[in-house]
């Protein structure tokens, strides 16, 4: 089987779980910080 | 927490069928005669660019409506497809290329087609860019409103550039038809589903991202104009 075959089936696969993780990690610090500040009396800056 | 159980659901039914369209790309898809297994690129390459046409097709519709109600949730969504469209468009430009190396003998051709592929990249790793701009949240989302929809004509121009241009870009869809085998076909329509539903996926969660991005900054600044904010 040809290697730009898997090459581009690797990033066909890689991509959106590159992106889908890119979003879960953006979204976990942000409401670890959201957390934080609904928990606390002062909220701190980002 | 029936939201999770739906977003949950949503992502597991996306693996799903992708891993369904990625098995029938290498077991039920017939070897294409002329060009061999390097053909089979082709299902997963196409549904990308039809889903990433799709993608900013929606950021061009939203941002219309965006600027006509000025409604944060419409700029949110275009955001949000613009960012996984351009994802979507990465991955067909880089995943052409590898397909053109043993077809046309070449990796890049500056063609019609592909030369509207990279402007179109261009653009919307700029509207990306823009995005993290410091200026004021409307201010941002007008402008990007606007730039989203300018940014579209790269659409049309790239789906009629094989039939308006001579180009040597292959052309699946001719008068309709589709020029393929039915086993292609479905291969084919599979893989569209599966980019659909993972296209959905990255959306919502995008947007979800927004929304509490959002409601931190409320809370931040309801902070400040009370004048009590902590340090780090």
């Amino acid at each position: 089987m040809s290697e730009h075959l898997i090459v581009a089936y690797v990033i066909f696969c890689t991509v959106p779980l590159a992106l889908s993780l890119s979003i879960a990690w953006r979204r976990r610090r942000v409401r670890r910080v959201l957390r934080r500040h609904t928990t606390v009396d002062k909220p701190s800056r980002i | 927490m029936k939201r999770q159980w739906w977003d949950w659901g949503l992502a597991i039914a996306s693996v799903g069928i992708f891993l369904t369209a990625l098995g029938m790309v290498f077991l039920y898809a017939p070897r294409e005669a002329t060009m061999g297994e390097i053909q089979r690129i082709f299902y997963f390459h196409v549904a990308s660019a039809w889903i990433g046409f799709f993608a900013f097709f929606v950021t061009f519709l939203t941002g219309v409506i965006y600027l006509i109600t000025s409604q944060r949730r419409w700029d949110v969504l275009s955001l949000s497809s613009a960012e996984v469209g351009l994802a979507f468009i990465t991955m067909t430009v880089i995943t052409g290329s590898l397909w053109a190396r043993p077809v046309w003998g070449t990796y890049w051709t500056w063609e019609p087609r592909l030369t509207i592929s990279a402007v179109q990249w261009l653009l919307y790793v700029a509207y990306v860019m823009l995005r993290t701009s410091t200026l004021s949240q409307e201010r941002v989302a007008r402008f990007a409103a606007v730039y989203g929809i300018v940014a579209f004509v790269t659409v049309p121009l790239s789906w009629f550039a094989i039939r308006w241009w001579r180009t040597i870009h292959p052309e699946i869809l001719s008068g309709g038809e589709m020029a393929i085998t039915p086993r292609m076909l479905h291969t084919l329509l599979v893989s569209l589903a599966a980019f659909t539903a993972l296209y959905v996926t990255l959306l919502r969660q995008r947007a979800l991202l927004e929304r509490d991005r959002d409601r931190l900054a409320a809370l931040q600044a309801r902070w400040v104009a009370e004048g009590d904010i902590g340090d780090v």
